[in-house]
């Protein structure tokens, strides 16, 4: 917190209450009104309580996390090799990809009606076959199945923050999850 | 273990009344535990503003401290199962807050040498070369005459007894050890520091203005 150099500390031989008291009703009022203060002063975001709680239940899902592939100037390239249709994907449309291990994914976000987030994406592993389920916080995941070429979507999500679990068996490696992402 | 909606939710204990944060956050892991994740959510709404505060009071930047809390959650539910001694839960998440904020920091400073050094600009390197402490005090937030009374007297008190007052005042029957824990003063003296910090901000509040407080 901010220190007032100008203001000159109160020694301990000038106080006006003793500091071996117990707490009293005053020193609760203070206490009290301290941390309505500090909430005002230094707010955590509005959102963090939420966060965490959806952060909490994606650790207990004991999913490894995927990496997200960084791709400095390359998205556009890795987009028009992806698939054709992103060619006619509208402006919004983006790309992420992740991997884990042998295991690579791709998203690609695109804009739907308003407040909601068409999500295609795409397994790349020989036996991609596998169900993905979509978490957002304070909902019931939704769940596909992925095609025998490895692709699945989810047509209509609203935006916020996100993470979708692969679901693979304990034999190819078990279920991966991507970081949260905001859809 | 994975609580999931397909555990059956059984009776759920209460920790006794009266507890204090430490006790109901070992009350959480145990529940969690068995499989029920309720208390560990309750858990997240209460302790979360401490943990925020904590990071904060360590120096963590306003993203960087949002980070650390969301993370250390996490952390607390991957080693639900091998924190060896529940009734140090609390303990736990406050060593592993302060410890990510120290971390972050010292990655601030050293990332803004670099932007130091690298920068054309000497001024604005200087500017980045000077990490976020704490929230910049701008008292217009505070329509309340008393609170920025309170803020203003708040301000005057050496650093050791703002941080320690700050967490006294998150959590609703502090309990020592758990304070000793967040800001690494020895709990020995922490009885006696609250006191005279607590006299302190009295005696400053009154001498400015503020008046009895009740």
């Amino acid at each position: 917190m901010d220190l007032n150099p100008r203001v000159p500390e109160i020694g301990d031989d000038e106080l006006d209450v003793s500091p071996a008291e117990p707490l009293d009703e005053t020193d609760r009022a203070l206490l009290a009104g301290l941390a309505r203060v500090t909430g005002r002063m230094d707010p955590m975001p509005a959102d963090l309580i939420e966060r965490s709680l959806f952060a909490a239940t994606l650790a207990g899902l004991e999913a490894e996390v995927m990496e997200v592939v960084q791709l400095p100037g390359a998205l556009a390239g890795v987009r028009s090799s992806a698939s054709a249709a992103a060619e006619d994907a509208p402006a919004e449309a983006r790309t992420i990809s992740f991997t884990h291990g042998d295991l690579t994914l791709m998203i690609q976000l695109s804009r739907e009606r308003a407040g909601q987030v068409r999500v295609d994406g795409w397994i790349a592993v020989p036996t991609p076959s596998y169900t993905v389920e979509l978490h957002r916080p304070g909902t019931e995941p939704t769940r596909t199945d992925a095609d025998e070429d490895g692709r699945f979507s989810f047509p209509a999500v609203p935006h916020g923050p996100a993470s979708l679990i692969v679901r693979r068996p304990a034999a190819d490696g078990g279920p991966v999850s991507t970081p949260v992402i905001e859809l | 273990m994975t609580p999931s909606s397909d555990v059956p939710s059984g009776p759920e204990s209460c920790p006794a009344p009266g507890a204090t944060l430490g006790e109901r956050a070992a009350h959480a892991l145990l529940e969690y535990r068995a499989g029920r994740p309720a208390a560990l959510d309750a858990l997240i709404r209460e302790a979360s503003r401490l943990l925020w505060a904590t990071a904060r009071s360590q120096g963590a930047s306003y993203d960087d401290a949002a980070d650390i809390v969301q993370n250390t959650w996490m952390q607390l539910v991957r080693n639900a199962d091998r924190i060896d001694e529940p009734r140090a839960v609390l303990k736990w998440l406050l060593t592993t807050v302060r410890r990510a904020a120290w971390d972050a920091v010292r990655k601030d400073r050293a990332e803004a040498r670099v932007r130091t050094v690298m920068s054309d600009d000497d001024v604005a390197g200087r500017a980045s070369a000077v990490p976020d402490p704490a929230p910049q005090p701008d008292a217009e937030v505070l329509a309340d005459e008393r609170d920025r009374l309170l803020w203003q007297a708040f301000g005057t008190l050496p650093e050791r007894c703002q941080q320690l007052l700050h967490l006294v005042s998150l959590a609703d029957r502090p309990d020592y050890r758990m304070i000793s824990e967040a800001i690494g003063m020895p709990v020995g003296s922490i009885g006696a520091t609250r006191g005279r910090c607590l006299a302190k901000l009295r005696t400053e509040f009154v001498r400015s203005g503020g008046g009895a407080w009740t």
